[in-house]
């Protein structure tokens, strides 16, 4: 079974300001330098003679004075030591350094993303006047809405335009909302067991945590309920009369289903919902019987006698567990070439036969 | 007098007619007699065929159709219509490619028509009847509703065209249930075991696979071939060898050197025999052995029966093979085994169709053996009709001698002439002359003897010479030439070379 929920979800581009804590990747030995002032520290000797001696003993102090006052600069110490962000540093391994300035975020408002900020972009300081009256003009200035001040001390985790990890230390409230928007189209895609979040953007393509608040039982109950109020919850099938079945979906015992505009608790409104190979049964004897039929002609493709379509009859039901389930009639061979097309070629795969007295030849 | 005389010279004819056929009638009506179960066809009389589409027109459940080509449009139409009602139509035909190949020698525009028609016929029936083919299917017959109280079975020589329903001597036989039920046997074994193709989807045969079936068909009121089955040819045999009494033979093909014919030449040393057939090249060798043996062939232009009847004897049967390898040694034929009602039914049918026929096979025969007659040469699909003259005058001609001694000789010599004829064989050939005398020619004035002599001897009268004052024979003269009038033969005997009379004188009539 595979459900693929499909909706657009709107994406707003606001310009703010914003300070924000970004993952440094490219500086490995920030690290080991915070490690080492750690370590003087508890020696108790000086942190700058103790990283020269250490590490750079080869180095003027200036040039480890140079790297004191650049730790200084990024929050993680102060005063020759660390600060609280410079141990959650050497805790975390993570180098996360804070910046403030103009960026444009990219921004969702909808229940499946738990993080609101699916992309952001700095804009570039230097240009930020002219930029900013440039955005002016093809923006409009509003209070930033409280869902994206929501996200202020909270991380994000990867997103993938800089595969970094920021965590949105303040949001000032005035901002811009930019004109230009952009549309997610989000499907979150059940493969058996396994709950799949797609995103697909015509501009960028960006992967985004699959959402906690999913609940996968309930949401295929709720869909199989839609398709029919008969549903089997038990074994997630759906229950149907074959007449109008495709020959596949007679043999595989398995359909597809198409639902729009389905809302969940939680998770919002679902432009459409695609349900493929969902398990298919007879309705009841009478359907199951009607099956079989169908079955049987599918698969009739020469001319049979009797004595063979008894046993064609009752290997199809074998070859069909779910057909067991049923209490099912044979027809006579006149009763099903009734529901046959008058002059088809499976009617007189039928017919002929008993027409012309095959019963007793042997073939060739 | 001398009156023109008319000669008639005659030479007898030694030459040697080719195998032909005599023509005995040009305009004749057969009266078909009022039959029950063997319904003649040809002529126009078309009650066979209105028995079939009536049968197929009522036709509730099942139409099993057999013949070698089907063409008439009034039966697939009806075929259709049953198909409409659901009635479940199997057919079983001859290839297209062997109608093709059949068709092919001597086609002309009328066998194409009916081969085109054939075949679009077959793309009208794919999904609504069942066909089935295979090269040597040559069997004609139709059941109804077998195993139902509304049965009907039909065997026929003809095919299912309505040319050969209509024009052909053919026959029709109606069938009686035991025939019915054996013929159905027949039909399944064509089906099953004959075909190898089948006609289930448009546009192209299918191969089928050919089943075997354990039983071997005994038949008590038909006689068949089929593969491994040559019963009918056992049962011509039969029939020829047991009949004490006369035996009438018609088939549409005989083959030469063929066992079935070896026994019928047997059989005329000591039956009489009579052939009813076709004007038809191919069997004329075969007629020729017959013939020899003095066994009588009558044939129709469009003769197609196929039968064999010892009226006497009570046997008879009527098949839809041909005297030929192809029919009674393979194939798919049948026979319907004749009660004695039937016998005497096809008895009257083929002593009417002896007595009409147009044709009597001869061999080649020298012309003075033959009497003068109407006769037809076949040459491939050319029918050429001559005619045998007794005498047959070829060249008349004038001979207007100026000299009645001219005449004389002419009358005894005999001239030449062409003998070039064209219209056909003639015993004598003829050529006549008139020899018309001459006369005198007007304006001629009567000459007298004295004048004349004192002319040619001189002016001067000479009383000693003694001037003949008379010609023998009155003579004229016109453009200073002399003629003299003679009345008799006899008469131009005694003066012809009379001195008396002038030197260049021409005897003519009066």
């Amino acid at each position: 079974m595979q459900i693929t929920l499909k909706c657009t979800v709107k994406v707003q581009s606001f310009s703010v300001q914003m300070t924000i804590y970004e993952e440094e990747k490219s500086r490995p030995e920030i690290i080991p330098l915070l490690k080492a002032i750690v370590e003087a520290e508890k020696e108790g000797k000086i942190p700058l003679t103790y990283m020269q001696d250490k590490l750079f003993p080869e180095l003027p102090l200036t040039f480890i004075k140079n790297i004191m006052e650049e730790l200084r600069l990024m929050g993680l110490v102060e005063n020759g030591e660390l600060t609280e962000r410079g141990e959650i540093t050497v805790e975390s391994k993570e180098v996360m350094i804070p910046r403030t300035g103009p960026y444009r975020i990219d921004v969702v408002d909808d229940p499946l993303f738990e993080r609101v900020i699916v992309n952001y972009d700095p804009l570039t300081p230097n240009l930020e006047e002219e930029l900013l009256s440039k955005e002016k003009n093809n923006s409009r200035s509003i209070i930033i809405p409280d869902f994206i001040l929501d996200t202020i001390d909270h991380k994000i985790e990867t997103i993938e335009q800089f595969a970094r990890k920021i965590e949105i230390k303040d949001i000032q409230e005035n901002g811009y909302l930019n004109n230009k928007n952009y549309y997610l189209e989000f499907s979150l895609v059940y493969n058996n067991d396994f709950w799949d979040l797609k995103v697909r953007n015509k501009n960028y393509s960006t992967s985004i945590e699959r959402p906690s608040l999913i609940n996968e039982s309930q949401i295929i109950e709720t869909l199989l309920k839609k398709i029919s109020s008969k549903a089997d919850l038990n074994q997630f099938r759906i229950p149907v009369n074959p007449e109008n079945l495709t020959a596949t979906e007679l043999v595989l015992f398995k359909k597809n289903y198409q639902l729009n505009n389905v809302s969940f608790d939680q998770l919002g409104e679902f432009n459409s919902v695609i349900l493929k190979e969902i398990e298919i049964f007879p309705e009841d004897d009478s359907s199951a019987t009607k099956w079989t039929e169908k079955l049987f002609l599918e698969h009739l493709s020469t001319y049979i006698v009797h004595h063979e379509f008894e046993k064609m009859w009752t290997d199809m039901i074998h070859e069909f567990p779910i057909l067991g389930e049923f209490d099912i009639h044979s027809p006579s061979i006149g009763q099903l070439s009734q529901q046959i097309t008058f002059g088809s070629a499976k009617y007189w795969f039928l017919k002929a036969p008993s027409d012309m007295e095959l019963e007793e030849v042997v073939e060739k | 007098m001398i009156k023109p005389e008319e000669q008639i010279y005659t030479t007898k004819m030694n030459t040697l007619v080719p195998d032909h056929w005599r023509i005995r009638y040009e305009d004749v009506k057969i009266k078909h007699p009022h039959t029950k179960r063997i319904i003649p066809i040809g002529e126009g009389d078309d009650r066979f065929r209105s028995m079939l589409i009536i049968a197929i027109k009522e036709a509730k459940k099942t139409i099993m159709l057999s013949s070698f080509i089907l063409s008439d449009n009034e039966i697939i139409e009806e075929i259709l219509n049953a198909a409409k009602r659901q009635v479940r139509c199997y057919l079983l035909f001859s290839t297209e490619v062997q109608l093709s190949k059949d068709y092919k020698a001597n086609r002309t525009d009328f066998d194409q028509k009916m081969l085109d028609t054939h075949k679009s016929m077959l793309d009208k029936l794919v999904g609504k009847a069942l066909a089935r083919t295979n090269d040597h299917l040559h069997a004609k017959f139709l059941l109804i509703d077998y195993n139902t109280p509304d049965q009907k079975g039909f065997v026929s020589t003809a095919n299912f065209t309505k040319e050969a329903l209509t024009r052909n001597q053919e026959l029709g036989v109606v069938l009686i249930d035991h025939e019915i039920k054996e013929i159905f046997d027949f039909f399944r074994r064509g089906f099953w075991v004959e075909s190898n193709q089948e006609l289930i989807r448009k546009g192209s045969w299918d191969d089928v696979k050919t089943k075997i079936m354990n039983s071997i068909p005994k038949y008590s009121t038909i006689a068949t071939t089929m593969k491994d089955i040559t019963d009918l040819r056992l049962k011509i045999n039969q029939i020829i060898n047991e009949a004490k009494g006369s035996i009438i033979i018609s088939s549409y093909g005989f083959a030469e050197k063929y066992q079935v014919i070896q026994t019928i030449l047997n059989k005329a040393q000591t039956n009489e025999i009579i052939i009813l057939s076709r004007c038809r090249e191919k069997n004329h060798p075969t007629f020729n052995l017959l013939v020899k043996e003095g066994v009588k062939i009558f044939a129709f232009d469009y003769l197609h029966s196929k039968f064999i009847l010892a009226p006497q004897d009570q046997l008879g049967i009527i098949m839809t093979a041909n005297i030929e390898p192809r029919g009674l040694d393979t194939g798919y034929e049948i026979g319907v085994i004749l009660t004695k009602d039937d016998i005497r039914e096809l008895a009257e049918i083929a002593s009417e169709w002896i007595k009409t026929a147009p044709y009597i096979y001869k061999r080649q025969t020298d012309i003075q053996k033959l009497s003068p007659g109407k006769i037809l040469l076949i040459e491939g699909t050319k029918k050429l009709k001559k005619e045998i003259f007794s005498a047959y005058l070829i060249k008349e001609f004038e001979e207007k001698p100026n000299d009645l001694r001219n005449m004389y000789e002419l009358l005894r010599n005999i001239p030449k002439y062409i003998t070039e004829f064209t219209r056909g064989y003639s015993k004598t050939i003829e050529c006549k002359r008139v020899i018309i005398p001459p006369t005198l020619p007007q304006g001629a004035v009567k000459v007298k003897a004295e004048d004349y002599w004192r002319k040619i001897k001189g002016k001067k009268t000479d009383k000693d010479a003694k001037l003949p004052n008379k010609f023998p024979i009155p003579v004229y003269t016109w453009k200073r030439e002399f003629f003299g009038i003679i009345k008799s033969w006899k008469e131009l005997e005694n003066v012809k070379d009379h001195k008396e009379l002038p030197s260049k004188i021409r005897f003519v009539t009066g």
